[in-house]
């Protein structure tokens, strides 16, 4: 749910990245830490474990266009993918506005991420909220590993059935596909709050 | 030879485990598939674990082993997984990108994302490859098979040894995600046999049916002087066998009753439509005491068996794996008695100058008894390799020539080896290149029929110079 600052003529938006553990969440925020200017990013505060698992989430703001005189700003969160870390997951998600699903491509990751959005249905649902009625995206990482999937599979087990979404191959440590990704979310977000008519500033 | 490799080698279709479609499909779109053990115990050596089959079933119950993702997903059809149609939300176009990296161009990694329904992708993605055609051997690619105990086999360092178990899901029609929940039937059909006419009052029926129990009803069948109509027993044991093989492939089936002896011939695509039916019958004197023959030829592969009440013929294509059809009708095998064989004193006793070479070669670990002998009366040359009775052998082998050997069958093509398997025993005959009347004979394990086939091919090689 946006947040909305007239005073500050500033809404906030809130875009969760969700998925498998190591599938990519943390490294696609590092990425976007990395690629925008100073003027456009706060802080990335990330807890990580000693073995690079996300502990509780990790978070970074980035501003971004103007709307109807509206200054936009997006929150970035990530949710640690483990099994064991649903209660902080489901917390991540409360107000979320829009949803990246980051899917690793690995052959022996298929059956976590189809748990893993399982998951993330149910959580969105425990929010009253319905997965297909959100903007929400599926990027598949990793695409530079040999051992991979075909996209056409990947498709087959988390992005098919009547309402299909976006979906991008990524290689987020290289930074390959990430802004498509949040550019494509975050203007579906976009539409849904001022609709399609509506001309950015 | 190391162990995993020996257990791949021995599996009923060398090296290849074959898992019905209908197991896979369900399961597609879980990420993982998974096979119960009891459907796929049949293709393992009795001796595959220190367990008796029954002691394994009993001390994991519904064990089910993982199947490997990209073995399994690679050989089915394209089309599966196609009809992903682009994706555009409405309206983003009204929006400008909010974010942009540092400068257009700036070469910190950032490419045209691949979306799948959005722009090309990043590298050339793992293409599809079409689920192996009959005749072309799909590529090996080891098996990871869990829970323990695990049937991995490493890739082989020499060429001589075995490929690493594959795991393959015969290519049938695959349902669609909405019907994956069932299992691929099997086209069915009753048509009445070219060779058998039908009677002057009942149109040649030629049904075709959705499932195998749309078989035709007995009265629906022909009937003449010689082609009897097929008992309702055999109809109902052609319907379980249709439907057990539709478990792993698309079959048509088809009954005949004529001289006293009812084929049930199930024929797969692309396939000579009567070949099964007339491969049957020139198989029924083989295979009455639960024995299973199988002929592997140029342009068919044949499994039989003698059932209850019906020869029973399963048609493949050239290269298909028989493995779940000479399982199938491997069960079902119990009917009639054991072939009365000619009298096997009247072959004489041979010589081959390679004969202990080509023993060596088919025991793969010394020599082994061996013995040659020759029919004149047919011209026949046999070199048996048995452990056992070799004269009992060449008996035998000399009546796979008389039935199925010595006149070719143009739909079948040149034969390249058939299997008579009864018990615990199989019997390897196998036509020699030479141009003459010159079969190679090799009582192996039944039990590890696969890797005898592989050192009858060795032995077959020494036997013909090569």
């Amino acid at each position: 749910m946006s947040i909305i600052n007239y005073a500050a003529k500033l809404i906030n938006f809130k875009v969760v990245y969700y998925g498998p553990g190591m599938a990519g969440k943390t490294a696609n925020l590092q990425y976007v830490h990395r690629g925008l200017p100073d003027g456009n990013k706060g802080n990335l505060t990330s807890l990580a474990t000693g073995d690079d698992h996300t502990l509780f989430f990790d978070f970074l703001p980035v501003s971004a266009l103007t709307v109807r005189g509206f200054a936009t700003r997006f929150q970035l969160y990530t949710v640690p993918g483990q099994s064991q870390y649903n209660l902080t997951r489901k917390l991540v998600l409360r107000g979320v506005d829009g949803i990246v699903f980051v899917a690793d491509s690995l052959w022996d990751r298929l059956k976590a991420n189809v748990e893993s959005l399982r998951d993330l249905e149910q959580n969105v649902r425990e929010h009253g909220l319905d997965l297909a009625s959100m903007p929400w995206v599926v990027q598949y990482n990793k695409r530079d590993l040999g051992d991979i999937a075909p996209l056409e599979y990947l498709e087959y087990t988390l992005n098919r059935g009547p309402k299909r979404v976006p979906s991008f191959e990524a290689v987020a440590v290289e930074g390959k596909g990430v802004f498509d990704t949040l550019n494509t979310v975050s203007r579906m977000i976009l539409v849904k709050e001022f609709g399609a008519a509506q001309e950015g500033a | 030879m190391q162990p995993t490799e020996r257990l791949g080698a021995s599996l009923r279709e060398p090296n290849v485990l074959v898992i019905p479609v209908s197991v896979v499909t369900p399961q597609l779109a879980e990420g993982s598939v998974e096979v119960e053990w009891a459907v796929i115990e049949a293709q393992f050596p009795a001796l595959a674990s220190a367990l008796p089959a029954p002691a394994l079933r009993a001390r994991f119950v519904g064990w089910r082993l993982q199947l490997p993702m990209d073995e399994v997903v690679r050989q089915l059809p394209p089309d599966v997984f196609a009809g992903a149609t682009s994706v555009n939300p409405r309206g983003i176009d009204a929006f400008p990108p909010p974010f942009e990296p540092f400068s257009a161009g700036d070469s910190r990694g950032e490419a045209p994302a691949s979306a799948a329904s959005m722009a090309p992708p990043l590298a050339p993605p793992p293409r599809f490859v079409p689920p192996a055609p009959a005749g072309a051997a799909p590529t090996s690619v080891p098996i990871v098979v869990a829970p323990a105990p695990s049937i991995a086999a490493p890739p082989s360092a020499s060429t001589a040894a075995p490929a690493p178990p594959r795991i393959v899901v015969p290519p049938a029609a695959v349902a669609t995600p909405t019907s994956a929940t069932a299992p691929a039937p099997a086209r069915v059909a009753a048509p009445a046999p070219s060779t058998v006419a039908p009677g002057p009052a009942v149109a040649a029926p030629r049904a075709v049916a959705a499932s195998p129990a749309a078989l035709p009803s007995a009265a629906a069948m022909p009937s003449s002087a010689t082609a009897a109509r097929p008992s309702d027993a055999a109809i109902a044991e052609a319907r379980a066998i249709a439907a057990e093989l539709a478990r792993g492939g698309a079959f048509e089936t088809a009954l005949s009753a004529r001289d006293g002896v009812t084929i049930a011939a199930f024929t797969a695509p692309g396939v000579s439509a009567d070949v099964a039916e007339r491969l049957g019958r020139r198989a029924a004197p083989l295979v009455g005491g639960g024995a299973c023959v199988a002929v592997r030829a140029a342009h068919a592969s044949i499994v039989a068996a003698r059932g209850r009440h019906a020869v029973l013929a399963a048609a493949m294509r050239p290269t298909a794996l028989i493995a779940w059809a000479d399982g199938v009708l491997g069960r079902a095998a119990d009917g009639g008695a054991a072939p009365v064989l000619d009298d096997a004193a009247s072959l004489a006793p041979s010589t081959h100058t390679r004969l202990v070479e080509a023993a060596v070669a088919f025991s793969g670990v010394g020599p082994a008894p061996a013995e040659a002998f020759v029919d004149a009366t047919r011209g026949l040359s046999l070199y048996v390799v048995s452990a056992t009775d070799a004269r009992g052998a060449a008996a035998l082998a000399r009546r796979v020539w008389d039935t199925l050997l010595r006149e070719p069958d143009a739909a079948l093509g040149a034969v390249s080896w058939v299997t008579v398997r009864r018990g615990a025993e199989a019997t390897i005959v196998r036509p020699l290149g030479s141009g003459r009347a010159e079969v190679l004979v090799a009582v192996a394990d039944g039990e590890r029929l696969g890797l005898a086939h592989r050192q009858a091919e060795r032995a077959a090689a020494v036997l013909e110079g090569r």
